[in-house]
């Protein structure tokens, strides 16, 4: 018995489950949502694995009796594959939790395709981290699309549902067709023979042209960008988000986009090794990095779906996970070990802070969606009358995500300006300057997203409602609260206890490069988080929280009579004969200052009302520049060669023969001149 | 390393002393202001008279808002009040007891400018809506020169600790370095837009169209109100000691022992004697920015932290 084959049999009970679960319901005709729950165990076998796997430093392998003929798929894992194991594992129990109630009333026929479909998902996600050679690898890779594709098709009757399942089927193949480039750039090394070559320890070992390192980092970053939702290659995640029933969002932005994190790890580091990357690299990430987040942010503040605000954001964390690791990437490469291994420290305690607050978030605001009825945040207001779980929990997500002390986002982007800070090291001055903008950029977005979830928070879930459904909303159901709950709580734990995030990742950084974190030792550990010397800097989120609840305290007693006291009375409004809701802030009047100072971020179409208009009107369209300046020439260009394309297509057999002609000579001259 | 009760007893006393030397702070400033103005200046101790006085009025919550309108008050009081253990006052000694760096404490002062502005959003009025925003607004802006400030104080010590970084500058030379005086001046203008005086925000009026901290006031009464006040003057004694921690620490500490502790406050009172006549006259001599003129504001606080951060490499390397 070892962790792999405890994760690779979990992997197999969710496919069970899975197809259990959908015969179960065509049987019943009842949606059966508790069925959801047998995939809890599976999700608890996981995280157990990863734990167990990252006790100690060893690298568990196993080779499937079945697969390709002379080439059986081979599993490993080593602390990289158990930390996301870990991730994906932990988040699954509480949105497998969520969705036995959500889909409570939910048609049985689409019940038993979500039941079928999400153990698939979880499955597929587990095998891309347990591959270990290229054929496994794209079959999970290809099966976690295909599977988080159905599930977007839930509501698939709805026309624009079909469009967001398109475009990200597109999106993903595109990636996937990079990717597979990029391995077949690796599996060219001087001691790969043939087939046997396609395994991930081959790879490793294989000696590299001069050209391939730069090719593959490039295509790699490109094709699980697609996935991950890096600027350009994002377009798919506001559609496709917003699509799908909020725990296949939760599922899809908290782990999915990991899983692609995790691929641009594994063949950054494992495949293609460390030794083959140059500082040049590191920037190229940071600048990805620093863009996506500013851009993601940028348009989050414009969104007022909370779902697809939501997948924007998606895009601005994959950016500051980016950060992380090109900072890494660069710092190792000039030889700064200690700041390197704190940036990768940061990335992957960002992954894990991501998963957490995303899916929290996605939970959240799929309930306010399901009890209101309403898509619309200008529609909402005062929720936290009606709904108080989901609006508290909403409320530690967002200033989870917003990187405020004491929660855990705070130390992801903390940690990432204390590696940043040794730019100062750095000899060239162009790396220099990149470091320093992208932290610059970084605190930026980081204070964007503060104002992005005050919006949200406060437009929806505080103030007086601005329509009826708001008004009647009703709070979720006991496993809805208990899912998020567990998340609200691991967000809290995570910010509050920091060094038992540092104990899973200190094994997986010691295993990829060979570097301890350079953390001081220390008595109090739970106390005192200090990622490089006591000098540098110092954090007890602990004793923040000792002193706020001292200062709470004596204060609460002080001021104990006058609030219980407190006379509730109407806001004086300034002598207008009635105060409505519709005067309250909106989601888009917060954008508006955002609009304002960037406005070469966004395609802005406004109709605004001339004086002396009977009937004034006033509309507001931003859209995403990427459509219109890089997607929609390239549709045109697509559409324009495929017209010319079917000119020479219906022709007569004899013109066929003779393309066929042509093109077979021209290979024979092409491979003459070669040999 | 001291002993932890040591260290509770410290810090007790040290908030203790925040809390009485924040009005007074303000009090001063205020008397600034109204002598530039020709105006008869209330006396030193007027903050406290007004916010006395608002202690024993009644509390009235707006209709509609939620419980979190009457706990944001006390929160951020709290918050504010915990945030000054982390800046040198007058023991620069880093002592291992210090819970938090320069990048924790402005991580603490976003999260109260979070907090302020739900608040204001809880209350319902389209006033706590526009202040809550235009708050969020400056913050996003202030927020990247506030980091490159960081950057360039850690060039001198080589730490983000407040306290380490004090340290080390005050055993070095008297003489400011070209960064630190770029970096000082960019803390100046971020100072002045993170506490909502002029020329950002005018602490004195209620005009709808400009105000920003006094909108997201307007529906706090009594002590909720005294409390919001007063936590408004502990984050900008917060703020000046951090820029005297981080650019003038030189007689922080007068020497050793409880003896050294006399000298130290002596020097503390005379540097916020000086800060406060200083932003005094600064802030009647300068006419309030039209709110889209803030960001010019903030991004001449960003260039000149940039241009604190390159002179170290060109000028003092």
């Amino acid at each position: 018995m070892t962790p792999l084959s405890v994760a690779f049999f979990a992997l197999l009970a969710w496919m069970g489950l899975g197809l259990a679960g959908s015969i179960m319901v065509r049987a019943s005709g009842k949606p059966l949502p508790f069925l959801f729950s047998l995939s809890i165990l599976p999700g608890l076998a996981v995280v157990v694995s990863g734990l167990w796997a990252l006790s100690g430093s060893s690298v568990y392998s196993r080779t499937l009796p079945f697969g390709l003929p002379g080439l059986s798929l081979q599993l490993a894992q080593d602390p990289l594959s158990s930390f996301f194991l870990v991730v994906l594992g932990f988040v699954s129990i509480p949105v497998l939790l969520f969705s036995t109630g959500f889909f409570r009333e939910t048609p049985p026929e689409k019940a038993g395709w979500l039941l079928l479909w999400i153990p698939v998902f979880l499955g597929t996600m587990g095998g891309v981290l347990l591959a270990a050679d290229v054929f496994t690898f794209l079959l999970f890779w290809e099966g976690m699309a295909l599977a988080s594709f159905f599930l977007v098709l839930t509501d698939m009757e709805e026309g624009w549902v079909r469009n967001a399942g398109f475009l990200y089927l597109l999106m993903a193949h595109i990636g996937t067709g990079l990717i597979l480039l990029s391995f077949i750039l690796l599996s060219t090394g001087q001691n790969g023979p043939g087939l046997s070559s396609l395994s991930f320890e081959d790879i490793t070992h294989a000696i590299l042209p001069r050209w391939v390192p730069w090719s593959v980092f490039l295509l790699s970053l490109a094709g699980f960008g697609a996935k991950a939702g890096i600027v350009p290659l994002h377009i798919w995640l506001p559609e496709a988000h917003p699509a799908a029933p909020a725990p296949v969002s939760a599922l899809m932005s908290g782990l999915m986009l990991k899983i692609a994190i995790y691929g641009l790890m594994r063949v950054d580091l494992g495949l293609l090794g460390i030794r083959h990357i140059v500082p040049g690299m590191g920037a190229i990430v940071m600048i990805i990095g620093s863009l996506s987040a500013l851009f993601g942010v940028l348009h989050a503040l414009m969104q007022h779906e909370p779902k697809r605000l939501l997948a924007y954001h998606s895009i601005e964390n994959i950016g500051i996970i980016l950060i992380g690791f090109g900072l890494f990437l660069l710092f190792w490469t000039t030889g700064h070990f200690v700041p390197a291994t704190v940036a990768f420290a940061a990335s992957l305690f960002h992954v894990l802070n991501h998963a957490l607050f995303k899916s929290l978030l996605f939970l959240g605001a799929g309930s306010v969606v399901q009890k209101t009825g309403l898509h619309d945040l200008n529609a909402l207001g005062g929720l936290i009358k009606n709904m108080p779980f989901t609006s508290i929990f909403f409320l530690i997500g967002a200033l989870s995500i917003s990187g405020l002390p004491p929660l855990n986002g705070f130390i992801s982007e903390w940690l990432t300006f204390q590696s940043a800070l040794w730019s100062t090291s750095l000899q060239q001055s162009f790396l220099q300057s990149v470091v320093v903008l992208s932290a610059a950029l970084l605190a930026l977005s980081g204070a964007l997203t503060a104002m992005c979830f005050v919006k949200v928070v406060g437009v929806s879930f505080l103030g007086n409602a601005r329509s009826p459904q708001a008004e009647r909303a009703r709070e979720t159901g006991l496993p809805e609260k208990t899912g998020m709950g567990i998340l609200s709580l691991a967000c809290i734990a995570a910010g509050l206890l920091p060094f038992l995030v540092f104990r899973l990742l200190d094994p997986v950084v010691f295993s990829l490069t060979g570097d301890a974190l350079p953390m001081p030792i220390q008595n109090h550990p739970w106390l005192w988080f200090s990622p490089i010397s006591f000098r540098q800097a110092q954090y007890s989120p602990l004793l923040i929280v000792f002193f706020l609840a001292l200062v709470l305290g004596i204060l609460f007693l002080a001021t104990r009579r006058a609030y219980s006291h407190a006379r509730v009375a109407p806001t004086w409004n300034c002598g207008y004969p009635a105060r409505r809701p519709r005067m309250q802030d909106t989601a888009d009047a917060f954008g508006q200052p955002v609009r304002r100072f960037f406005a070469p971020f966004f395609r802005m179409e406004r109709t605004i009302p001339v004086p002396g208009d009977t009937r004034p009107e006033y509309h507001l369209n931003v859209r995403d520049p990427f459509w219109s300046n890089l997607y929609g020439p390239l549709l045109q260009m697509v559409v324009f060669i495929s017209e010319k394309a079917e000119k020479i297509r219906n022709r007569r057999i004899s013109q066929y023969l003779l393309y066929s002609f042509v093109t077979l000579s021209l290979l024979l001259l092409y491979f003459e001149e070669r040999s | 390393m001291k002993s932890f009760w040591v260290f509770l007893g410290s810090s007790l006393a040290k908030m203790v002393l925040v809390v009485f030397l924040a009005p007074l702070f303000v009090g001063w400033l205020n008397m600034v202001r109204a002598l530039m103005a020709n105006r008869t200046p209330p006396g030193l101790l007027q903050p406290f008279k007004d916010w006395g006085k608002l202690f024993t009025k009644e509390i009235i919550i707006p209709e509609g808002s939620s419980m979190l309108f009457r706990w944001i008050p006390r929160i951020v009081f709290s918050l504010l009040l915990m945030s000054s253990l982390l800046v040198p006052m007058t023991e620069p000694h880093d002592d291992g007891w210090v819970f938090g760096d320069a990048l924790v404490l402005i991580g603490i002062l976003s999260l109260v400018r979070v907090l302020m502005s739900l608040g204001a959003m809880d209350s319902g009025t389209p006033f706590g809506g526009i202040g809550g925003r235009r708050e969020m607004m400056v913050g996003f802006l202030a927020e990247p020169a506030t980091i490159l400030v960081i950057f360039t104080t850690y060039l001198v010590s080589h730490s983000t600790m407040t306290f380490v970084t004090a340290d080390s500058l005050q055993s070095g030379s008297i003489l400011p370095t070209p960064s630190l005086v770029f970096g000082g001046l960019s803390f100046f203008l971020i100072l002045l837009g993170e506490n909502a005086r002029m020329p950002i925000d005018n602490p004195a009026t209620h005009l709808e169209l400009t105000m920003i901290h006094e909108a997201m006031m307007l529906e706090y009464t009594g002590p909720s109100l005294a409390l919001m006040e007063w936590a408004s003057a502990i984050k900008i004694l917060v703020y000046l000691l951090m820029g005297i921690g981080l650019f003038f620490p030189w007689g922080v500490t007068g020497g050793p022992g409880w003896s050294g502790l006399l000298p130290a406050f002596g020097m503390l009172a005379g540097k916020l004697f000086m800060a406060g006549a200083i932003l005094g006259v600064f802030e009647t001599l300068v006419a309030k920015l039209r709110i889209f003129r803030v960001p010019e504001f903030m991004t001449l606080a960003f260039l000149l932290a940039i241009l604190g951060f390159l002179s170290h490499f060109v000028l003092e390397t």
